[in-house]
């Protein structure tokens, strides 16, 4: 029987929101395997509790796709949701339902270490629901019935996922030490461990952990910018890790365009004025902060600031900004928050918007200054970290933490139509985007280059493959 | 055969279940003495604090935690309370008429097991024993420059002079005996240089240790599946020290599946020391503390061991730690200070001497991981039989019938 390239599919099976960075970069190969229909390629997912591997079928994998897809901006997934959507279990049903309403209530500093708790409690609460629900149900029914998944001879395992969450390492580690398995593995950035006071909790530990085990369990690594690739070597330099074989990817940037009657009304109406347009997560690491300080110095100058429209969900060290932006009554009007918007939606908002803005502390890639120049629209972006490697020259940088840098620039653009045209001219004729299905691509080849070969041996090392701009 | 003597050896510890190496020693040359047919006292001045668990009932002063005699020179000073504990036992007064009492006033051969007691040695002579009895100073170290180590992380103002009262110490015992033990070529040079006239050369050694199948097999299920590396260390302060010096906090040089055994008191420490910080979890996962365990544990633990690891930077002397890993059928990785003494040893099959840390864990890490060393383990049964205490003791029983003629 000849070798396989296996896809994780588990993060896309336990994804319950639009998707972010990572859920699209497994997504996005899912599709090149599945429009491929090589039969060479297979699905799986993995259960970190039970350390079980199990294989999808195609239409599970399509279904998981399209829920993520179709989720609309007012937060409900769309009607082709899938039948084969992963059941939410009792424990966390109740603990949604009872718990989480008490939670957000709390201080922040005590959200942190309470989550952390609850998760491992929960967890252990979800496996004895579990060992309780096989005496009750069917045995056809009890996951334990499900045949697992035994990797054969020289099979490539490709994971892209949010593996820190859903992959047991050591695990992995055992699997290729004792097997002829090459594991194809990804390093997205190593902010938790480089900066941890800006995530949740202290999780440098727990993720310097996490990357010295990608590192032992890979066969080869693939980080989404050469700052990326990087900072990896320089950790397995610091903590005596032999460095992995690694490559950089490109992430692809393309968004499908808006489908009509897809568009929420609050972005329809949002789209019919002038508007900054910053799309990420709302988190400390992202520096929404030094926008609204900046829309703060542009109206003590006397001037009226440009519309910022912040896209994505709110997460962690924001409590005090969000609440500065629902009191002071200075930016009343001027600064609106979007959150749960689909793809139609932002391909929209990207095509609708004067400029972007990105000006993020540190970044692994810097995907929403890709999809903006993807968009044809110029960006204000960071000089930090691998965001330079994004927009090289076609785009202007600010120092992060300088507010009076990004009042400036806001203002330049703003004002001056000119200008900005003339910098969009320059995106329109030089920037090549790299597509998801080049992204995908480039993942099936350094997956191939570990098939065996047709003298029946592994191959030891992938062919690296340069990142491009 | 040399005439029975009596025999004093005056210690800081008991020795009656002997678990570092000092213990040890001192265990042994008594046991050497005994055999030899003399008439062995032990006299211990144990700080309050310490070895509650095996204490010398019968003959030990204990120096309370509250005395006077804890500060040096009005100040508290760390990790010298075997320098205090001879100046208390010579100037407490209650202290030294215990002491006296407990003393045999026809000894003939006063051992001083290190030189922190040196002083109611000479208090003793003077108004205690009948006739001046000959001193033998047993050195395990040279003392000062290990001081100095453990002192200068803590910034203490007159350390300088505490070295140099160590430094005193240790000259006059060197220059007041009839004979000095020195444990290695390097600590026999320095004390002829502070004045020893007759210099014995007597190392560090082992005892073979008889495991059961029993003991083996019930050690296996507390002990890591995986091949593993083992460290024995006491909290003596250099054996963190050396530790976090060589594996550099971090023990990710270790694949997931792959674990370093610690055994002995260090655990004390290198618990403290590890439980915060970006390592935590990285040396949660391939540590694996024991605490203090017994002597047959350890012994199993050291025959199901892969690597046995000796990162030692600092300390003179030489270590009983190095002498039963090379006794031992485990591959040896260590410094080339932790193979001070041991010279010899260093190119017997199995022995790796590095140096710079990032090769001493990648060492570690070839020898739990490739096969090619997994296959096989080294023997140097018969090249290491020099290092059973019989033999480095051996010429103790003729230094000691010589004795009365230097």
């Amino acid at each position: 029987m000849s070798a396989k390239i296996w896809l994780d599919v588990t993060t896309l099976k336990h994804w319950q929101r639009p998707a972010v960075g990572i859920v699209r970069v497994e997504s996005e190969v899912c599709r090149l395997f599945l429009e491929e229909a090589d039969p060479s390629f297979g699905f799986c997912t993995y259960d970190k509790h039970t350390f079980r591997f199990e294989e999808v079928t195609s239409e599970i994998v399509w279904a998981w796709m399209r829920r993520i897809q179709d989720f609309r901006g007012d937060g409900s997934a769309a009607a082709s949701q899938p039948q084969q959507e992963p059941r939410v279990s009792r424990p966390r049903r109740i603990v949604r339902r009872h718990l989480v309403p008490m939670f957000v209530k709390l201080p922040e500093g005590l959200r942190g270490p309470l989550v952390r708790h609850l998760s491992g409690q929960l967890a252990l609460a979800e496996r004895l629901w579990g060992r309780l629900k096989g005496v009750r149900e069917t045995p056809s029914s009890d996951p334990v019935d499900i045949p697992s998944l035994q990797f054969g001879r020289g099979d490539v395992y490709v994971s892209l996922g949010l593996d820190w969450d859903y992959k047991n390492m050591h695990h992995l580690y055992k699997l290729k030490r004792e097997s002829d398995v090459r594991h194809v593995l990804v390093c997205y950035d190593l902010i938790p461990y480089l900066f941890p006071h800006l995530c949740v909790g202290d999780v440098a530990a727990i993720f310097a952990k996490y990357f010295a085990d990608l590192c032992w369990s890979a066969s080869h690594v693939m980080c989404i910018s050469r700052h990326s690739q990087e900072d990896l070597l320089a950790f397995c330099r610091e903590v005596n890790v032999p460095p992995p074989n690694s490559s950089v990817i490109p992430l692809g940037c393309d968004l499908a365009a808006p489908r009509e009657g897809m568009i929420g009304t609050d972005v329809r109406r949002l789209g019919e004025r002038d508007f900054i347009l910053f799309v990420s997560t709302i988190e400390r690491r992202k520096n929404h902060e030094v926008l609204y300080r900046a829309a703060v110095r542009i109206l003590e100058s006397g001037r009226v600031p440009p519309h910022l429209v912040f896209v994505g969900m709110v997460g962690w060290g924001v409590g005090e900004l969000i609440s500065d932006l629902k009191l002071d009554p200075r930016t009343f009007g001027h600064i609106t928050i979007l959150h749960r918007v689909s793809d139609d939606e932002l391909a929209f908002l990207y095509q609708r918007c004067s400029f972007t803005v990105f000006p993020s502390l540190y970044e692994g890639w810097g995907l929403p200054v890709a999809e903006s120049l993807r968009a044809g629209k110029f960006c204000i972006a960071s000089s930090t970290s691998s965001i330079p490697e994004v927009g090289g020259d076609l785009i202007d940088y600010c120092d992060p933490w300088n507010v009076t840098e990004w009042a400036e620039k806001i203002v330049l653009y703003t004002s001056d139509r000119d200008r900005l045209a003339q910098r969009e001219r320059e995106i329109r004729e030089k920037y090549k985007p790299t597509t998801w299905r080049q992204s995908a691509q480039q993942v099936l080849s350094i997956a191939r280059g570990f098939l065996p070969n047709k003298a029946g041996a592994a191959r030891e090392t992938a062919s690296a493959v340069p990142a491009q701009m | 055969m040399a005439l029975p003597m009596k025999i004093l050896q005056l210690t800081t510890y008991p020795i009656e279940r002997p678990l570092h190496g000092g213990q040890i020693r001192v265990a042994q040359i008594r046991r050497v003495y005994e055999v030899a047919g003399h008439d062995v006292a032990i006299l211990t001045i144990r700080s309050e604090e310490s070895y509650r668990e095996s204490r010398n009932v019968d003959r030990e002063v204990v120096f309370p935690i509250n005395s006077p005699h804890r500060q040096f020179e009005g100040q508290s000073v760390p990790f010298i309370d075997d320098l205090l504990a001879g100046r208390f036992a010579a100037n407490d007064q209650s202290a030294f008429e215990r002491a006296a009492q407990l003393v045999d006033p026809d000894t003939a051969v006063l051992h001083l097991e290190q030189p922190w007691l040196y002083p109611l040695a000479e208090r003793l002579c003077r108004e205690v024993l009948r006739t001046r009895p000959k001193i033998v100073y047993s050195s395990q170290n040279i003392e000062w420059p290990l001081k100095q180590g453990i002192l200068e992380p803590w910034s203490i103002s007159n350390v300088e002079r505490v070295l140099s009262a160590i430094k005193d110490l240790e000259a006059n015992c060197a220059q007041d005996a009839a004979v000095t033990i020195a444990v290695s070529e390097g600590d026999a040079k320095a004390l002829t240089e502070m004045g020893a006239r007759h210099v014995v050369l007597a190392p560090n050694g082992i005892d073979d240790w008889e495991i059961s199948p029993e003991a083996i097999a019930g050690a296996r299920a507390k002990l890591p599946r995986e091949p593993f590396a083992l460290f024995i260390g006491s909290a003596h302060p250099p054996n963190a020290t050396g530790f976090f010096q060589v594996f550099r906090d971090s023990l990710a040089f270790l694949p997931p599946d792959r674990q370093l055994v610690v055994a002995g008191s260090v655990c004390d420490l290198l618990a403290g020391a590890t439980e915060h910080g970006r390592w935590k979890a990285i040396n949660e996962s391939r540590m694996r503390l024991l605490g203090t365990i017994d002597r047959e544990f350890l012994e199993c633990a050291k025959r199901l061991a892969r690597v046995i690891v000796l990162p030692i930077t600092v300390g003179g002397g030489s270590n009983l730690k190095t002498a039963e890993a090379l006794r031992s059928d485990c591959y040896v990785v260590g410094t080339s200070t932790s193979f001070r003494g041991f010279e010899a040893y260093q190119n017997l099959p199995g022995v790796y001497v590095e140096d710079d840390p990032r090769r001493f864990g990648e060492t570690v890490r070839r020898l739990v991981t490739d096969d090619d060393f997994l296959r096989s383990r080294p023997d140097r049964k018969d090249a290491t039989n020099g290092l059973v205490w019989s033999s480095t003791l051996a010429r103790l029983p003729h230094m000691i019938a010589e004795i009365q003629t230097l």
